[in-house]
């Protein structure tokens, strides 16, 4: 069960602080926009929280772009709406200095690297269909198919409202552990650089019944190079003792997936 | 909870397709390393025709949409007004293995001749879930996601019901693949040769 709810409510309190400056190809005008500042929630997803963004950089494009659909790219690179904004983050913490510079577009639309938002429910069905996953790797898909529909709609209210009590009273269910007072499989995924992220079954537990750690984890991702593996998520490095199951029930995102950026 | 494969049967199931698509020149060709659980995926390309009225203006001026119109006209050599030419369009097919599930995914993506994909909207509607009734439950059925193996956008057929769906032929099918993709395929224009139930039925 996620019971330490200081780490929990820490983990839903992150926030990134982030300068949105509008492309400079774009301004249609004279007088270029004064940047945006916001500290975003580092569990959120941008197209959830840059409503006002937009709105602030409207005015100054071209009124044939007014509705147009609006994309964010960081140092060039175009960045994935669909990965939490504390991931993206993470995946870029070399390059970055805060605040986090953060380019917003509303032309050339990249359809070839980023999936189309056309609304937020392009948003509730990537986020949904992500916790729908993780809880077939966690419990067969059983907490999710006995949920109600108000239950879905909660979840995806409090993650879209920031609000941590209404949120967590669905999703400990999604937390439960049974009997055996594990997951069936760990909902993780891996990323490192470019590459394709990792996604594997991985059990909480060894052979013998002991619950993994953090670095028995990454033994059996990267063998022998484990012990030069270095894992961030939410901006900080886990000990390499931390149990693997108690990850999953407190660092994990709301889509209940630990994304674990990885670097040698 | 259902009918699962493991990644193992996956590739058996898929290989004796794959026999069967070499036999009758279906085009579908492997990708990716079978070596590696879920990191490989059959992949099969087609033309097909879609109305004109699929064409997506919104990200062009209407001068550049008329530009076109004409030059479909002069290439298709047709007598018929501009208007009501089909439009050919490239879908390509991705069959893969979802390790979470434990079912096969079909990805998929469609290009208009210029290389612009089409909309989702679009999809929706050949795939029939534009009807008033279905309308709450397309983001659930058919949305676009990240493609696993290539990190690209691509249309998916949610795999939450496969399952599900596969334990009605426990008993009857001998290759879950193949049951499946002709079910589901040709809502979104994919259609199976009948050759390949062959490699379904208990009977022969």
């Amino acid at each position: 069960m996620a019971n330490d709810r200081e780490v929990l409510r820490e983990i839903w309190d992150g926030r990134v602080p982030v300068c949105f400056q509008l492309d400079s190809s774009e301004v249609n005008g004279l007088q270029a926009p004064d940047p945006y500042y916001l500290m975003v929630p580092r569990l959120s997803y941008f197209p959830l929280v840059t409503d006002k963004v937009r709105r602030h950089f409207q005015r100054y494009i071209h009124p044939d772009k007014h509705d147009a659909e609006m994309w964010v790219d960081f140092n060039g690179q175009p960045l994935k709406w669909h990965y939490p904004i504390g991931v993206l983050f993470d995946l870029h913490i070399p390059e970055i200095s805060l605040p986090w510079c953060l380019t917003i577009h509303f032309d050339k639309f990249p359809e070839a690297e980023l999936l189309h938002c056309s609304s937020r429910e392009a948003v509730e069905s990537y986020f949904m269909s992500c916790i729908k996953e993780a809880d077939v790797l966690k419990h067969r898909s059983q907490v999710v198919s006995n949920m109600q529909k108000k239950d879905h709609n909660q979840l995806w209210l409090g993650l879209q409202n920031d609000k941590f009590d209404q949120f967590w009273a669905v999703n400990r269910k999604l937390m439960e552990v049974g009997s055996d007072e594990t997951f069936k499989y760990i909902p993780f995924r891996l990323y490192q650089g470019d590459e394709p992220f990792i996604q594997r079954l991985v059990k909480p537990v060894t052979e013998e019944g002991q619950r993994k750690t953090l670095f028995q984890f990454l033994q059996e991702i990267y063998a022998e190079n484990a012990s030069k593996v270095k894992v961030t998520t939410h901006g900080v490095e886990p000990p390499s003792d931390t149990p693997l199951q108690w990850m999953s029930e407190h660092l994990s995102y709301p889509d209940n997936f630990l994304h674990l950026c990885v670097a040698f | 909870m259902g009918w699962t494969i493991s990644w193992e049967e996956f590739v058996s199931y898929t290989a004796d397709f794959m026999t069967v698509s070499e036999e009758i020149c279906d085009g579908w060709v492997w990708q990716g390393d079978k070596e590696r659980s879920g990191s490989a995926y059959i992949v099969k390309k087609i033309q097909l025709q879609m109305p004109a009225d699929t064409y997506d203006c919104k990200q062009e001026t209407n001068e550049n949409c008329d530009d076109l119109s004409v030059v479909e006209f002069e290439e298709s050599h047709s007598v018929a007004v501009a208007e009501s030419a089909d439009l050919e369009c490239t879908w390509e097919y991705h069959v893969l293995y979802s390790i979470s599930y434990a079912t096969p995914v079909l990805y998929f993506n469609a290009f208009y001749r210029d290389g612009r994909l089409l909309p989702l909207e679009v999809i929706w509607k050949r795939h029939g879930t534009e009807t008033e009734a279905l309308q709450h439950m397309r983001w659930e059925a058919l949305s676009q996601q990240e493609h696993p193996i290539l990190r690209r956008p691509f249309y998916q057929l949610h795999p939450c019901k496969t399952a599900e769906f596969l334990s009605h032929h426990l008993g009857s099918s001998l290759n879950p693949v193949v049951t499946w993709l002709s079910s589901i395929g040709r809502t979104v224009g994919l259609h199976l040769d009948n050759e390949y139930s062959k490699l379904v039925n208990k009977n022969v």
